[in-house]
Formats: structure tokens, sequence, C-alpha cells
């Protein structure tokens, strides 16, 4: 039997396109498909930078709207109203001078023994700190009823801030009363994580500007350095709460 | 007319069919290394677009980050302010003034011959009072005139009421003060 030619040249013709689809296959394997990666990644750290920028472009734009006296300003007030540490004596000497101011009679405060003594012995004022940010402090003086609700409405607006937890009035005389007042004082340390640049700010809420409205109100009835009451231990570094 | 014989035609018709073939290959292969190139093409300047971009991104990041370190001050006292406000927005109602008016409302509405004692100030405008009247008649004057008070008074409860022997009354009430 004549054994048959196998005709190559009849399948020349697909030599160049068989070339044409091996180049691109092997060229998309080798370095299309990696640069797709590649710009995948590069898309989505985009998309990341993106938002980053745009928290900042917001950030930045919530500082620079902040007036820089204002905020010293209320800030001023803030610190008055709520100290960076426990203050006591600040506060003791505060509602005094409110009492005596009120003409209120036998008023006269200490610390208990323990936290802080004072050379007025014979006054009844006690003082315990707890956790909560809170000094409680127990007062006595006496008055008759108009000036007692007269001091009770001025250390309703005291600064620092004070708030009456309970009011007990012992008659001795008509129009005359001996009272025993327990409140507490609030104290707040400056805020831990200071200062970030990737950190979010928001802005003064609704009800924030309403508490800083109110603290408006409130006045101090000693006048105390606010140098004396920020002073920290010196670390070396700035203290920018020192106006 | 003449028509020409094709006497090889068994032969030409496999050879035919492979040319056209050939040819759609060819045609579909230049297509495809066409459409390669410019997918290729396209990538290529979209990654250099893209890594351009970047580091457009990263220096404004940077110019952002500078611009607020210089607003640190701004910053920090906000930060401050606002941490104040929100305790005391929280912590303390300011405009509450529960113990200056629960004493005024109730020296109003008590006669000399009641005596309060005690007031305690509980959280959300709730105040316990503790007090004396010197007979049960004066005394149901004053529960009707606390009972009447609704402007400031929302809520008021009797807990606890002893006769003493010289005929007066020890009382303590609950009183729930009006939110301002």
């Amino acid at each position: 039997m004549k054994k048959t030619k196998f005709d190559y040249s009849m399948y020349r013709p697909f030599l160049l396109p068989g070339i044409i689809f091996l180049l691109v296959f092997t060229s998309a394997f080798l370095l299309v498909i990696p640069q797709i990666r590649s710009s995948w990644q590069l898309r989505q750290e985009m998309a990341k930078e993106k938002a980053k920028l745009a928290q900042l472009t917001q950030k930045e734009a919530i500082l620079g709207g902040l007036d820089l006296y204002e905020l010293e300003k209320k800030n001023e007030l803030a610190l008055r109203a709520l100290p960076v540490k426990k203050q006591p004596i600040l506060v003791l000497n505060s509602i005094k001078v409110l009492g005596e101011s009120k003409n209120l009679t036998d008023f006269a405060f200490n610390l208990s023994p323990g936290l802080v003594s004072s050379a007025a012995a014979g006054s009844k004022v006690k003082t315990s700190v707890n956790e909560k940010n809170e000094i409680e402090l127990f007062v006595s003086f006496s008055g008759n009823q108009e000036q007692i609700t007269e001091f009770v409405f001025g250390l309703e607006k005291l600064l620092p801030v004070v708030k009456v937890l309970s009011l007990d009035i012992k008659s001795e005389e008509i129009d005359f009363s001996q009272v025993d007042l327990s409140l507490i004082s609030f104290y707040l340390s400056l805020p831990e994580s200071l200062g970030t640049v990737e950190s979010q700010v928001v802005g003064l809420s609704q009800k924030e500007e309403e508490a800083y409205t109110k603290l408006t109100d409130f006045k101090a009835s000693l006048t105390v350095s606010l140098e004396s009451q920020n002073q920290t231990v010196n670390s070396g570094k700035e203290n920018i709460f020192n106006f | 007319m003449s028509q020409g014989i094709d006497l090889l035609r068994g032969r030409n018709k496999g050879r035919l069919k492979v040319r056209k073939q050939a040819v759609k290959i060819k045609l579909i292969s230049f297509l495809v290394l066409g459409l390669y190139l410019v997918a290729g093409s396209g990538l290529f300047v979209y990654l250099v677009w893209a890594k351009g971009e970047k580091s457009r991104l990263q220096r404004s990041i940077q110019v952002k980050k500078q611009r607020i370190i210089d607003l640190k001050k701004n910053e920090l006292l906000h930060l401050n302010l606002k941490q104040r406000l929100a305790f005391l927005n929280t912590q303390l109602d300011l405009e509450q003034n529960l113990a200056s008016r629960s004493i005024t409302t109730l020296s109003k509405l008590a006669d000399p011959q009641v005596t309060i004692t005690s007031f305690s100030f509980v959280e959300d405008g709730q105040v316990v009072i503790a007090g004396e009247a010197a007979n049960a008649l004066i005394l149901s004057d004053f529960f009707e005139k606390v009972k009447k008070e609704k402007k400031e008074i929302e809520i008021a409860s009797l807990t606890s009421l002893t006769r003493m022997e010289e005929g007066s009354y020890e009382f303590n009430l609950n009183l729930k003060f009006k939110g301002k």
C-alpha cells in the first residue's frame, strides 16, 4: 500500500495566528495579570487615601473654623466650672465667700481628718473623695430662711460647679435655722488622647452649646487665677491650657 | 458560455476549506492582538495615571497633616471644651435648679405651722422632703396645696406619716418636680 504523505504546507497559514495567540496568552499570564492585580491594589489604596484626605480636610475645616480667642474664653469658663484636679479648698472657700455675701452666720468649714486639716476646728465640714470625679462635701451654717434660699440660689450658679444633694434644717429660733448641707463638687482631668493628627474632631453638639450658654450665667465667688489651677508637674512639655 | 471542468475537485475542496478557516483564524488573531494591545496600553496608561494620582494624594495628605499640626492649639482647646461641656451636660442638669426651686415652692405652700426639716435631691427632679405639722388640719391643708401645685410638682406621694404624743405630725413626702 502506498503511504500518503501529510501536507504540512496546507497548515502554514495557521502559523502566524498560532504565534500571536501564544504570545498574547504568555504575556497575559506573565505581565498583564500581575499588572491588573497591582492596579487593583493601587485602586484600593487610593480609595483609602481619598477617604483619609476627606477626613483630614473635614478636620482642617472644623479646626480652621474655630476662633482661637473665643475658644480660649470658653475654655477659661469651662475650666473654672470643672477644674482639672480635685480642689476641695477652692470649692470650700468659694462656698464660704458666697455664704458670707449672703450674711449667713456660723459659717465655718474644715476638711475631715485624713484629707486636709484646717485651723477652723469648730466647724462642721468634712469631705470624702470617691472615684467618680466628685468630691462630696458637708457644710453647716446658720441664717434666716431668706438668706438660706438666696444662698442655695447662689450655690446653683457657683463656679466651680457644685450640686446640692441634701439640706437639713434645724430651727433654733423663729426665723433662724441651722442648716446642714450635703453637696458634691466635680473635677475632670484633661482629655487623655490629645492631638493625634488622624483622630476625628466633632464640633460641639447642640446640647453642648446649650450647656455652655447655661454656664455663662454661673459666677465665681472667688477670683482665682487659672494658672494656679492648671499648674501640673513640670514635665518639660508645653502646657497649652496655660492662658 | 463556457464552463471548465474541475478535475481535482475532491482534493481542492479540502484545501479550500482549510484556507478559509486559516483566513478566519488569522482575522480573529489580529483582532485579539489589536484588542490586547489596546487593553494593554489602557492598563499601562491607567497605572501611570494611578501612580501619579497616588503620589498627588499623598502630598495633599502631608499638607493637610501639617495644617492640622499648625492648628494643634485649636484642636486641644476644642477637645477640652467639648469634653467638659459633655460632662456638664450629662452629669449636671444646669438649668434644673432643683434645690432652689423646691425650697421656694414648698416655703410658699407651707403655713408657718408646717416645718420642712429636710430636703434630699435625687436624680430626675425627685425631691424627698421630711417635715412636721402642728396638727392634722394644717397638715391636710398643706397636702391639698401640694396636690394643687401643678405648675411645679408633677407627682406627690406621701411615704410616711407619724402622729407624735403632743398631737403634731411628722411626715415624709416624695415629690417629682417638672423638668425645665
